[in-house]
């Protein structure tokens, strides 16, 4: 390597140039200067300091003959000052690592792929609801169905038929299966992450050095490598995630060339990707925020450059709303509209979802049927509670025990349809004639509701109820339809007037006890074995609470004209907002069950503990690369040390050359919004309540990776420049080679784990991984 | 600078921690780096009030003379806030509240005897400080809200405390915005809005924490101030004492409870920030900021932590005696009380040996905090469950809530036949295997591979019956003991935290926590569980002896030899009891989930969704509510959004490079948003992430912020309003607006912070402005 390039590395150090020092009265004005660059208004400085840069550059004679060196990745970032940032080609290097980096990609995802040739972990979700696509029956899932979509794509286009059930993990691919197809899908889409995390960390700190260590260590982390060569969704969820956040760092580079055709595709890719990251799961809305913030920042930094004019500047906000916010929903809504058109078959998903919504899968009870439209005096119907999972309104030949008294009827929500769950509307006064007129029940009418099995009134009294102390109970009173005035109850439909009729699966209304002033309720609490763990009904108080809304499911009169339930057929935007309702209420109820034990956020980066892919003799068992995971970890920290410690020597006034202060900038803009990146992906786990699993912080892990890049490069250079001249060379090589073979080594110790294990368990002598359980809690 | 040259002139002239107030309106910057602010800079600050007493205080600077100041609004502010405050402050003479607690802890510290709260103890005992000073005896005999206290009770004087502090938080809150260079009309709008809300005055008049709470931290947010402002006279006494002082009081508020945590962030942010503007000033010697640096340290870090800590000494030290809580800690803490356990444990063997009969504790309580001990009983496991699986339908081991003699079991020696102690006793070490056989039915504790009742994931436990068939005996458990020194330690009764570790299947014994159904009479399940290490395998011996006279060899054993018996009671070190009284305040959670009529989420507090009901007379309508003045909290709301909105406005206009305020109000602008709504936020937003069941009184550190925020936008307006004609009357007949019907509001709902008059229905129904809010009302069924 060229000495003469580092003797102007030795300028870098230039400590307090006295010359140069503000006159600092105007304190104001140096903190001003410093607020602003903790904003992050570094895109702006970034670019002044550019113009600067390259009238330096074009000065100063040696530190051209050092851009000129072949030798080294590191000397690119200077060469890079002179090229433009969209033109990467000229340098061979950045070509060369990138294609190795790919091919090795490739291979090491896509090597023995069939293997391990049974079911492994969730494949038994995933690759089933794959499978449901191709046969289109209904079912139910947390997760938005795009990751879906695509494998089941992918096998249909391989070839798979759809037929093998996925029953459990471990279960053997008969011959006859074509998994192989959407598993090879899978590992290219993983495999994609190494060239986008390098193409990424480049656009960041166009450094080379660091854009290949973020690959290398993506390409060699053990975790990642294991997500990617099964049928999960978590490899599809990364390649968006990190096809994101490659293009709006792409979009950010044509900042000087605003509105050209590059410009507008990569934004509009940029805003694509967003929305199939979120349409694969939940945790793309992470990566979404972060693409916000880096937007906003954009655009404050475009609000800075004067010669923007107001039209300019709205011009720019539109460009961006449309393709970052109207764009993604129009696509997020396109890949519900092919979910609900593909699946039209009944299957195990429906009792999730509302009866109307129901009425549209062939092969439901309830598709094509018919009944009344709307409820009059005499009918028998079924009451549902109007929530997601709402139950019926039930009651048997049981009474409530005597802990809990009046011994009267019992009255509980079930969410079973049975013939317990029918009632038939009668007036408050009179009973209904045989031959009579039908009248039509209406809001603001004095009901009583008589059980059909039982023959008693719905009725409520000041008693406590079972398990909701301050509700009172409800219970079933009387013989044969006579009951006392504790049986009349108002219906109510909210922000309808007095008189609106009620209609069949339509109206929500309340049922109000005539003299308590409560209404129907029902929660979540189940009743103990007395009440065959049924819901609680009770008599709330509170009559604004949503769970006391209602509907009528199914009318039975035969006075009445049949109308058919197509009528109430759903619009696409009810269904897809009830699936989000079902979708929502899923993963909130994914709490950790007793006993199961759910991984916890703190154990993810210092790779505590993995999760076990597959346990029979071929074994794969999800772990991240350790060395790998606390080299990262190590970095982030080392990181923050080296801030503070710039930070603080330029708020004292510490000056350095404007070639380091670039580069530094520089790195510490990239750092910093890989950090975000980072946290974006990692802390909001920290607050959840439901279940988490290892595999959640892989996201979060990849920003980690690219960051751990930037600082390895930042920190070998800053090692580089601090030594005597003669050392440089020796040094740079000594830790490129430090880095590089102990990150390949450990590879190669913590392959097996990937590639699976056979033989006895590492605790045990004799095993393939003997010694290598560094932590007790690992399950190798 | 003004502050100087009266702080030479007149060394005796502070007659009150508030006597020195600067008597003018026009405060002047100080630590601004441009120091001057042109008067009547479109701002002409409304201070004719002050105006006379401008010129005595320049004129007369004479040494040794002897001045007198008095702020008028201060003064009229503070006995406002004392009458309102203590009117009929002993009615009601009944339990309001959560008094409950409160009032029961103050007599439970006269009587010395602990108690578990998982808030820190400061509140308290200052209240018990006052029971002291009142010569009460501590005997408290109330069981429920609403009940009348004992004649003996000092209500009116335990209630004077927080109604005392209470009262001085309004002045304080005058003193602060006054601190912050807000006008005296602003400040007296921020006192006069503290003054009037009836929540605040609901909270200050009876025995409850956030009364007190608020008047600390309206302190500490007053004495971070002073001393900011006096950063241009660092190291002096004055400095010295405010520096100090923000440290005292931010450990206090946070000593009264956790939430008190934020606004020490707030100020230790704020703090950080000053200390990193005053790094860009190269004149200042590195030396010189490396001083600075530790001062700051020593005053907010360390000093608040010795405090922190000595209220712990004197809480552990004052409380000695066992009490109603016990339950909660450890066996060895509980033993460290005078009485309850230690009444029980004191003499016997330390050293657990082979043939010893002990009880085992589950020492970290799994069911809402109640302890349970290993037990057996001659019951057997049912031959099917429910769902269709078997068990080994072998004798049921449990972990049972109460003493009971079935909670006995006798270690043994696995190569020997012998239940009684060797003399000389053996003692057990770590790593031993042992069987431990249950006194009465004399079975071992044995675990084999057959799914637990209520986790399937798990490995039953079961005493051994020998049936014959397939299943062999698996009794042996190896002794970890968790908190050894080195691997020689023995087992010691009390202290030790053991394990027993399976030897077949390396799984530990563990209680799961859930309630067998009942075959098992609703007791806890026990089980073997894979994962050694986690708090619910974690027993302790608590009870033990020796076999005395065993009825095969009668031959009594000579047990009072030497230092087998502990002579003193257990004692436990300070910090040893400091970390699990930590541990247990901070980690404990309350499995139950309360459902409380009157609960109420961060969503309905910033406006005044719900009320509290505090308490309602037996007789008749008369009834205390905490609900806030209605006023005060949309307008202080509102101000946060405006403020907000006006912070964005700059923000952009600045980008722009168009200046609407000059350099010094726009740092003076954003410096009262990061203490004011900063603090807001850092108080609000965690509220969101808590799942306990939160009442409306979280929310008052809260409003403090957002009523000095709404003083603060008032100001800010009236100055920007003068840019524009009649603006500013229009904005001065606002806020007078504003006040009037504060006013009125407070008059309004003050019945419901008094409980003084028995309501009719329909005045219940006219003062019901919300329909969410929920009064009570007697009926006559």
């Amino acid at each position: 390597m060229d000495k003469k390039y580092f003797k102007h590395g030795k300028a870098f150090k230039t400590v307090v140039d006295d010359d140069n020092v503000k006159p600092v009265e105007d304190l104001s004005c140096l903190t001003k200067e410093n607020v602003g660059v903790r904003n992050g208004v570094e895109f702006d400085r970034s670019e002044e300091v550019d113009s600067e840069m390259k009238n330096e550059l074009s000065k100063d004679g040696d530190f051209k003959n050092g851009t000129k060196l072949k030798e080294g990745t590191r000397t690119k970032k200077f060469e890079c000052q002179e090229t433009t940032l969209r033109n990467p080609s000229n340098t061979r290097t950045y070509w060369a690592a990138l294609l190795l980096l790919t091919i090795l990609s490739l291979v090491t995802r896509l090597h023995n792929i069939q293997l391990p040739k049974h079911v492994c972990w969730d494949e038994t979700h995933f690759g089933k609801m794959g499978s449901w696509y191709i046969r289109r029956t209904f079912f139910f899932d947390v997760h938005p169905p795009l990751g879906k979509m695509l494998i089941g794509l992918a096998g249909y286009l391989t070839g798979y038929d759809g037929m093998y059930p996925f029953e459990k993990p471990g279960d053997e691919y008969g011959d006859d299966v074509n998994y192989v197809g959407m598993r090879i899908f899978c590992g290219l889409l993983g495999a994609a992450l190494v060239p986008l995390c390098y193409m990424s960390t480049w656009l960041l700190s166009q450094s080379t050095l660091a854009a290949f260590f973020s690959g290398l260590l993506v390409l060699l982390e053990t975790g990642t490598l294991a997500l990617s060569r099964h049928i999960l969704l978590d490899p599809i969820l990364l390649f968006f995630i990190m096809l994101s956040t490659y293009s709006v760092l792409k979009f950010l580079s044509y900042k000087d060339d605003p509105f050209s055709l590059q410009w507008a595709c990569w934004l509009c890719l940029t805003g694509m990707s967003l929305s199939a990251a979120i349409g694969v799961k939940f945790v793309g809305l992470f990566v979404i925020l972060l693409v916000g913030v880096t937007t906003i920042l954009d655009l404050w930094r475009l609000l800075g450059i004067k010669s923007n004019t107001m039209v300019d500047l709205a011009k720019h906000f539109l460009a961006r709303a449309m393709c970052l916010i109207g764009l993604p929903v129009v696509m997020y809504m396109v890949i519900f509209f092919i979910h609900f058109i593909v699946l039209n078959e009944s299957g195990n998903g429906d009792g999730f979802y509302s009866s109307a919504f129901q009425s549209q899968l062939k092969g439901n009870k309830l598709y094509n049927v018919s009944m009344p439209a709307s409820v009059a005096f005499g009918s028998v119907v079924t009451l549902k509670q109007r929530r997601t999972g709402g139950a019926y309104l039930h009651s048997h030949w049981h009474l409530y025990p005597e802990e809990h008294p009046p011994r009267q009827q019992q009255i509980t929500s079930y969410t079973h349809k049975d013939e317990n769950n029918k009632w038939r509307v009668k007036p408050s006064d009179h009973d209904v004639m045989e031959g009579e007129e039908p009248q039509i029940v209406r809001s603001g009418d004095l009901v009583r509701l008589e059980h059909i099995g039982t023959r008693r009134n719905l009725h409520s009294h000041r008693e406590p109820a079972p398990l909701t102390k301050h509700h009172f109970q409800l219970s079933a009173y009387g013989s044969n339809g006579t009951g006392d005035s504790n049986d009349i109850w108002v219906i109510d439909i909210p922000g309808s007037p007095v008189g609106t009729p009620i209609r069949t699966a339509k109206s929500k209304f309340r049922l109000i006890h005539y003299y308590v002033r409560c209404a129907v309720c029902s929660g979540d609490k189940k009743l103990p074995k007395w009440g065959w763990e049924q819901l609680e009904a009770t008599c709330n108080p509170n009559l604004k609470d949503t769970n006391t809304l209602y509907s009528v499911e199914e009318v039975e009169d035969s006075r009445m004209p049949n109308s058919s339930f197509e009528l109430y057929s759903p619009s696409f935007w009810e269904k897809f907002l009830e699936s989000h309702a079902v979708m929502t209420q899923g993963n909130s109820n994914l709490k950790p069950k007793q006993g199961e034990i759910s991984s916890q956020p703190w154990q993810w980066p210092i790779d505590y503990k993995g999760q076990i892919f597959s346990g029979k003799t071929h074994r794969v068992y999800l772990l991240g690369n350790p060395v790998i995971f606390w080299v990262c970890l190590a970095a982030t920290g080392l990181f923050l040390v080296v801030y503070l410690v710039a930070s603080v020597r330029r708020q004292r006034g510490v000056r350095y050359t404007e070639v380091w202060r670039d580069y530094q900038d520089r790195m510490f803009v990239a750092c910093w919004w890989l950090m975000l990146g980072w946290a974006m992906h990692y802390l909001p786990f920290w607050p959840m309540t439901r279940i988490l699993y290892f595999h959640h912080y892989f996201p979060a892990l990849l920003f980690s990776a690219m960051m751990t890049g930037v600082t390895l490069d930042f920190l070998i250079t800053l090692l580089c420049v601090s030594v005597p001249e003669s050392l440089t060379v020796t040094i740079f090589h000594t830790c490129f080679g430090l880095v590089l073979s102990s990150i390949l080594y450990s590879f190669y110790l913590f392959h097996p784990m990937v590639y699976g294990m056979s033989g006895p368990m590492a605790t045990e002598e004799g095993s393939q991984m003997h010694g290598l359980r560094w932590l007790s809690s690992w399950d190798l | 600078m003004e502050g100087e040259s009266r702080g030479d002139v007149n060394p005796r002239g502070d007659v009150s921690p508030h006597g020195d107030v600067n008597l003018h309106g026009d405060v002047s910057p100080r630590t601004q780096p441009e120091p001057k602010r042109v008067e009547g800079d479109g701002s002409p600050r409304p201070s004719s009030l002050d105006e006379s007493k401008r010129n005595p205080q320049r004129g007369q600077a004479k040494p040794f003379s002897i001045k007198f100041e008095v702020d008028v609004i201060q003064l009229v502010l503070t006995i406002a806030a004392m009458a309102t405050r203590f009117w009929l402050l002993g009615l009601p003479r009944a339990v309001v509240f959560d008094e409950l607690h409160f009032a029961k802890f103050a007599s439970l510290y006269m009587k010395k005897i602990f108690f578990f709260d998982v808030h820190p103890p400061l509140g308290k005992m200052l209240l018990a400080l006052v029971c002291g000073f009142c010569g009460f005896d501590g005997d408290a005999n109330f069981n429920r809200i609403g009940e009348d206290y004992p004649v003996t009770f000092p209500v009116y004087q335990l209630r004077m405390l927080p109604a005392l502090l209470g009262s001085l938080t309004v002045p304080l809150a005058y003193q602060i915005a006054v601190e912050l260079r807000l006008s005296r009309w602003a400040a007296l709008l921020a006192g006069a809005c503290v003054l009037l809300d009836n929540a605040l005055l609901t909270q200050s008049r009876f025995m409850l924490m956030e009364g007190m709470m608020v008047f600390f931290l309206c302190l500490s947010i007053f004495s971070f101030l002073k001393f900011r402002n006096l950063a241009h006279r660092e190291f002096s006494i004055r400095w010295w004492f405010w520096l100090c002082l923000t440290g005292v009081t931010c450990t206090c508020t946070l000593s009264i409870k956790y939430v008190g945590f934020y606004t020490a962030l707030v100020i230790l942010t704020l703090m950080i920030q000053d200390y990193w503007r005053m790094l860009a000033d190269i004149r200042i010697s590195d030396l010189h900021l490396v001083k600075h640096l530790l001062v700051r340290i020593l005053a907010v870090i360390f000093m608040p932590l010795v405090i922190y800590v000595s209220l712990f000494y004197v809480h552990l030290t004052t409380l000695t005696k066992a009490g109603p809580h016990d339950n909660v800690m450890t066996s060895g803490f509980q033993a460290s009380l005078e009485g309850g356990l230690a009444a029980l444990t004191k003499g016997q063997p330390l050293h657990v040996s082979y043939g010893s009969q002990i009880t085992l504790r589950l020492t970290h309580g799994v069911v809402a905090g109640k302890p349970c001990w290993l037990h057996s009983h001659q019951h057997v496991y049912p031959v099917r469950y429910p769902d269709g699986r078997g068990s080994s339908h072998q004798q049921q081991v449990t972990c049972y809530l109460f003493k009971d003699v079935y909670n006995w079991w006798i270690v043994k020696h696995p190569a020997r036949e012998s239940l009684v102690v060797d003399d000389p006793p053996q003692p057990v070490k770590h790593g031993d295997v042992v069987q431990l056989v249950h006194g009465i039915t004399s079975r071992a504790l044995n675990s084999h591979d057959v799914a637990a009742p209520m986790t399937p994931q798990n490995q039953e436990v079961s005493c051994y019956i020998d049936y014959n068939v397939s299943m062999p005996a698996q009794n042996y458990w190896r002794v970890e003991i968790d908190n050894r020194d080195n691997d020689e330690d023995t087992w010691q009764t009390i202290k030790s935290h053991v394990r027993f570790v399976h030897t077949d299947t390396r799984q530990a014994l563990k209680a799961t926590g859930k309630q067998l159904p009942e075959w098992g009479f609703h007791q806890i399940e026990v089980a073997t569980d894979r994962v050694v290490v986690q708090p619910g395998t974690v027993w302790n011996v608590e009870e033990h002896r020796f076999t005395t006279s065993p009825e095969k060899e009668q031959q009594a054993r000579e047990l009072a030899s030497t230092e087998m018996i502990p002579l003193k009671p257990t004692h436990l070190s300070f910090w040893t009891k400091f970390f699990e009284l930590q541990t247990k305040m901070l980690f404990s959670r309350s499995d139950i989930d309360m459902e409380h009529k009157y609960s109420s989420g961060p969503l309905d507090w910033p406006f005044l969704t719900k009320n509290t009901a505090y308490w309602m007379s037996s007789t008749s309508n008369a009834q205390i509510h905490l609900l806030g003045n209605p006023v005060i909290w949309y307008s202080a709301s509102l101000s946060l959004f405006i403020y907000l909105g006006l912070l964005l406005i700059y923000m952009m206009r600045r980008r722009r490079d168009i200046f609407d305020l000059t350099e010094s109000e726009w740092l003076h602008f954003v410096f009262i948003g990061e203490l004011l709504i900063g603090g807001y936020f850092c108080h609000y937003l965690p509220f969101f992430l808590t799942d306990r069941t939160l009442f409306m009184h979280s929310y008052l550190p809260c409003l403090i912020y957002k009523i000095l925020s709404l003083a603060a936008v008032v100001d800010h307006i009236y100055i920007i309003s003068h840019r524009f004609v009649y603006a500013g009357t229009t904005v001065s007949g606002v806020c007078l607006g504003l006040v009037a019907s504060m006013v009125w509001a407070f008059w309004k709902l003050a019945v419901f912070s008094y409980g003084n008059a028995n309501l009719k229905p329909e005045d219940i129904q006219s003062l019901t402005w919300k329909d969410t809010w929920d009064f009570l009302v007697h009926t006559n069924h």
